[in-house]
């Protein structure tokens, strides 16, 4: 990644549209179409679950059913979602006809294929130093890399299902704790139907010696990808998490709805990144994935931290709020977003704050950027409880606009029940400016380079939060869809 | 009082009691269907609850709670009570509105340029139908708002003005709105305020509540809606200030319609009230609009005030500008919900927003949700909110140089507030305002 240079970053640039539209053909065991009880009743069996575990996707599928009875999708969001026929998709899909894999050598070489293209090395020997990976395809977690040296610290890192056998205790006393089944529709949906996801735990004092990832990626068709996650990092632990997706170019939509939860203890320190990459649907906006996300984490120790920084380029259709409740005194939440549409994109992200104990702060930046014919909001809730003494927060909310069809928007909630806080809300939105333009191309840059250049520098900020692996591919990402915008 | 499941028979009375009223007078409403159409708006909606998003953090149910009877639109009142509701030291043509009646007799309209129109809105109804439903309830979205369709079926009179193509009417024109009665009351109050191209007017509003019999003043609940259309070039000044007493609640909407190269203000000061609702809607609707609302609000006890503004941005080269400053002491509530609307044909909007809130005591509480909505890309549009305690360092500073505590707490809030009061013209009342201020902070 080192020798990646400026003439790389503008060859890349010319490669156009979506990349990661591919398709791996392998034979895949999947659940029967729609979604019922025997659905859930069999993933439960296909991953040999606990009991208890079933019992807890059963009372959520009822929930997810009665939401879905009174008429309970969300509908608040600035989004046009078509109605989506629950029954007509499959909610489970295992790559390889397996539902698990015990080894690396059991994978299949396609599947290692995939992610090979994907530029995600499975075989540790080719993997990024540094880096471990969980690899998820469709409902099943592939392979989880450095998982032994991992080990040795006390780290548990591996996919969901596998801490579900392993360490029932430590899933069970966690899960649902941040992000109950009756959060939202969509969070009733991932805890009747979840597949896999990964699972993370960073012991007492353990700074987690590598960048921990997860790729996720939905290969069938017709197929809605529901994982989970679920961080618990125990008192003065230090982890940074990644988290990447993809999905093959289909005609139909696919719905992903994910659930990833955060506990931090006293001291410890959570970064969560992601680069959102689904299948944003064509340019005429047909297909693509509905991506229906609940995140939150519980800062729930003294001192406890949790950053948030993401880049959303992908889907049709976000609605995600990657959150913060800081109950620990002197805890600190911080999120920081950049999120391009475009074409018939929707976006609508952001992220709440909710102030519980003293001292604590938050600071929220947040970068849109709209094109085409897309929208893009920023909707955030900054809340300050009556027993949060001194609390902080500063938020900035900037949207950029390239074209006269898009929209940009920014809907902000700020509640304050204490006298004793601080908090500062700002934003703007205007387009990139012509001056700008004019300085760069008056010195021979092209009018796409120039708007690269222009927009790179205004995300900036946030895209050198993430971590080296991620910035990189980022920065590519972001001017491969700015490909086209101009004009 | 409005709970239609309760008291089933208060539209009809309504109905009946508006009718008699323009009947009385021998002619028929021209405003029927309007009346008919907004009367199952209201029906069809009922009144919002905090369950809809734009109410979320208003709940009417305990200001709603009183056994409230409609106004007597006959009642008088005193000079005294006029006096005491009036601008001191402004000059200003005088209009008196009892009940939500205008009452020519108390008015004091000399002054004023012949050639306006200015009066009793149900008078001129009646004079010439056909040229108040030119403008009349015409951009009011009676879909949006409940209160809006209430008033429109309901509403009864309110101040006329009419200010013909090129006119600058120099001397303002001070509404009082006064509320008598013994018991509970609901008021509902309707202004039409209509200013020709180039024209130019002034509109200050104040209310006052004057209680009967055992002389405590009675609770009560306004409905208000003022609709201000300004044609091209026009400028209009408008100025409201609430200070009724803690015991009167309220909701009300300011509606404006802009043409080409206009400029509107609106501005609304609230001090001593219940729970109140305030609207404003701008709509700068040709090229080259100026729009600017502002408001100032101190909340003390358990007084709740929330301001609610739309910016609807529907032609190119406009420009707004908005300013809400509110302070909260006690159990006291100040919300800020303002939304910009820039659409698709806006390009070159300027569109800002500032909100500022200081909370001042445990139990108080502040909301704010500045909004930007926006469908056109060759625009600048910013907004900035913040709310907190009075910033240490600046109480340091003034502490350093001798002044007390409680002087600096005073001097930091007051200049807080002057800020909106900059935005009027007015010096007289200007003054008044600054006072008010001083003995609100008190």
């Amino acid at each position: 990644m080192s020798t990646y240079t400026e003439h790389d970053f503008f060859e890349d640039v010319v490669e156009q549209g979506y990349k990661y539209g591919f398709v791996t053909d392998t034979p895949s065991a999947k659940a029967p179409k729609g979604l019922s009880e025997d659905t859930v009743r069999y993933i439960s069996a296909q991953k040999e679950e606990p009991g208890w575990l079933l019992e807890y996707r059963l009372k959520a599928l009822a929930h997810f059913f009665k939401l879905l009875d009174e008429g309970k999708e969300p509908s608040w969001a600035h989004l046009n979602v078509p109605a989506i026929d629950y029954q007509d998709a499959y909610y489970f899909a295992a790559p390889g006809d397996r539902v698990k894999y015990d080894s690396i050598d059991d994978v299949p070489q396609e599947i290692l294929d995939d992610f090979e293209k994907l530029g995600i090395p499975l075989r540790e020997q080719a993997a990024l130093a540094g880096v471990a990976v969980d690899a998820v395809m469709d409902s099943v977690s592939v392979a989880t890399t450095f998982k032994e040296e991992l080990a040795k610290d006390g780290i548990i890192f591996c996919s969901f299902s596998e801490a579900v056998q392993n360490h029932p205790e430590l899933v069970r006393a966690n899960m649902g704790k941040v992000v109950p089944y009756t959060d939202n529709l969509y969070a009733a949906l991932n805890a009747a139907v979840f597949s896999d996801g990964s699972f993370c735990y960073i012991p007492k004092g353990v700074r987690c010696p590598m960048e921990l990832s997860t790729y996720f990626r939905i290969n069938e068709a017709n197929t809605g990808q529901f994982e989970r996650t679920l961080i618990v990092c125990e008192e003065g632990g230090y982890v940074s998490y990644m988290e990447g997706c993809t999905a093959p170019m289909r005609e139909e939509y696919q719905l992903h709805a994910a659930t990833v939860e955060i506990i931090a203890h006293d001291d410890a320190e959570v970064k969560y990144s992601t680069v959102q990459n689904w299948y944003p649907g064509s340019a005429e906006g047909k297909g693509g994935v509905y991506n229906f996300v609940t995140k939150r984490a519980l800062c729930s120790g003294r001192n406890s931290k949790v950053t948030w920084t993401q880049l959303e380029t992908g889907s049709a259709i976000t609605w995600k709020y990657p959150s913060c409740i800081l109950k620990g005194d002197g805890s600190v939440g911080e999120f920081y977003s950049v999120a391009f549409t475009k074409d018939y994109q929707q976006a609508d992200t952001g992220t709440k704050m909710i102030h519980l104990g003293k001292n604590t702060r938050s600071t929220i930046i947040s970068k849109g950027i709209s094109a085409g014919h897309s929208n893009n909001s920023y909707r955030g809730l900054v809340k300050v409880n009556p027993k949060a003494e001194n609390a902080r927060n500063f938020s900035q909310c900037d949207s950029l606009l390239i074209g006269d069809q898009c929209g940009a928007h920014t809907f902000p909630y700020i509640e304050i029940l204490n006298h004793t806080a601080q908090v500062e809300h700002e934003a703007t939105t205007s387009k990139v400016g012509e001056d700008q333009m004019f300085y760069c191309q008056a010195r021979g840059i092209s009018e796409q380079d120039a708007l690269n250049l222009i927009v790179n520098g205004y995300a900036k900020e946030i895209l050198a939060k993430l971590p080296m692996e991620f910035a990189v591919e980022a920065q590519k990402l972001l001017s491969v869809q700015l490909e086209g915008s101009v004009g | 009082m409005i709970d239609l499941e309760k008291q089933p028979g208060f539209l009809t009375n309504a109905t009946d009691a508006l009718a008699g009223a323009f009947s009385g007078d021998g002619a028929p409403d021209p405003f029927h269907d309007l009346r008919q159409s907004a009367r199952q708006s209201f029906e069809g909606k009922g009144l919002p609850t905090t369950k809809d998003e734009a109410w979320k953090y208003t709940d009417l149910r305990a200001a709603l709670k009183a056994d409230y009877q409609p106004a007597d639109p006959s009642a008088t009142v005193s000079d005294e009570t006029i006096q005491q509701a009036r601008i001191p030291g402004l000059d200003a043509a005088l209009a008196v509105v009892v009940n939500g009646a205008f009452d020519a007799e108390r008015s004091d309209l000399s002054g004023l340029p012949e050639r306006i129109t200015v009066g009793g809105l149900r008078e001129q109804v009646q004079r010439d139908p056909a040229g108040v439903r030119d403008t009349f309830g015409r951009h009011v979205d009676l879909d949006r708002d409940a209160f809006a369709a209430l008033n429109s079926a309901f509403s009864l009179d309110g101040l006329y003005l009419s200010v013909p193509r090129g006119v600058a009417v120099e001397r303002p024109i001070e509404v009082v709105h006064i509320v008598t009665a013994s018991g509970p009351t609901f008021v509902q109050g309707r202004n039409l305020i209509v200013v020709g191209e180039a024209a130019q007017a002034t509109v200050i509003e104040t209310f006052a509540v004057e209680g009967t019999g055992s002389g405590e003043p009675a609770e009560t609940f306004r409905n208000d809606l003022t609709e201000i259309v300004c044609g091209a070039a026009g400028v209009v000044r408008h100025v409201r200030v609430q200070d009724e007493g803690p015991d009167a609640h309220g909701v009300s909407l300011v509606q404006t319609y802009q043409e080409r190269d206009s400029d509107v203000s609106t501005l609304t000061f609230t001090f001593s009230t219940g729970t109140v609702r305030n609207n404003t809607v701008m709509v700068p609707a040709g090229e080259g609009g100026q729009s600017t609302l502002g408001g100032l609000y101190i909340c003390r006890g358990g007084q709740h005030v929330d301001t609610n503004t739309l910016v609807d941005h529907v032609a190119p080269g406009c420009q707004s500008n908005e300013l809400f400053k509110g302070i909260v002491y006690d159990q006291g509530t100040g919300v800020f919900n303002g939304k910009v609307f820039v659409q698709r044909e806006a390009q070159q909007t300027n569109a800002y927003q500032q909100s500022q809130g200081v909370v001042l005591s445990p139990e108080a509480r502040h909301y704010s949700k500045p909004e930007l909505e926006i469908y056109a890309d060759d625009v600048k549009c910013s907004h900035g909110s913040t709310t907190g305690a009075i910033e240490p360092e600046h109480i340091f500073y003034l502490r350093s140089r001798g002044v007390s505590e409680a002087d600096a707490r005073a001097m930091l809030l007051y200049a807080f507030a002057h800020d909106v009061v900059e935005m009027v013209s007015m010096e007289p009342l200007r003054d008044h305002l600054d006072a008010m201020i001083a003995e609100r902070l008190k």
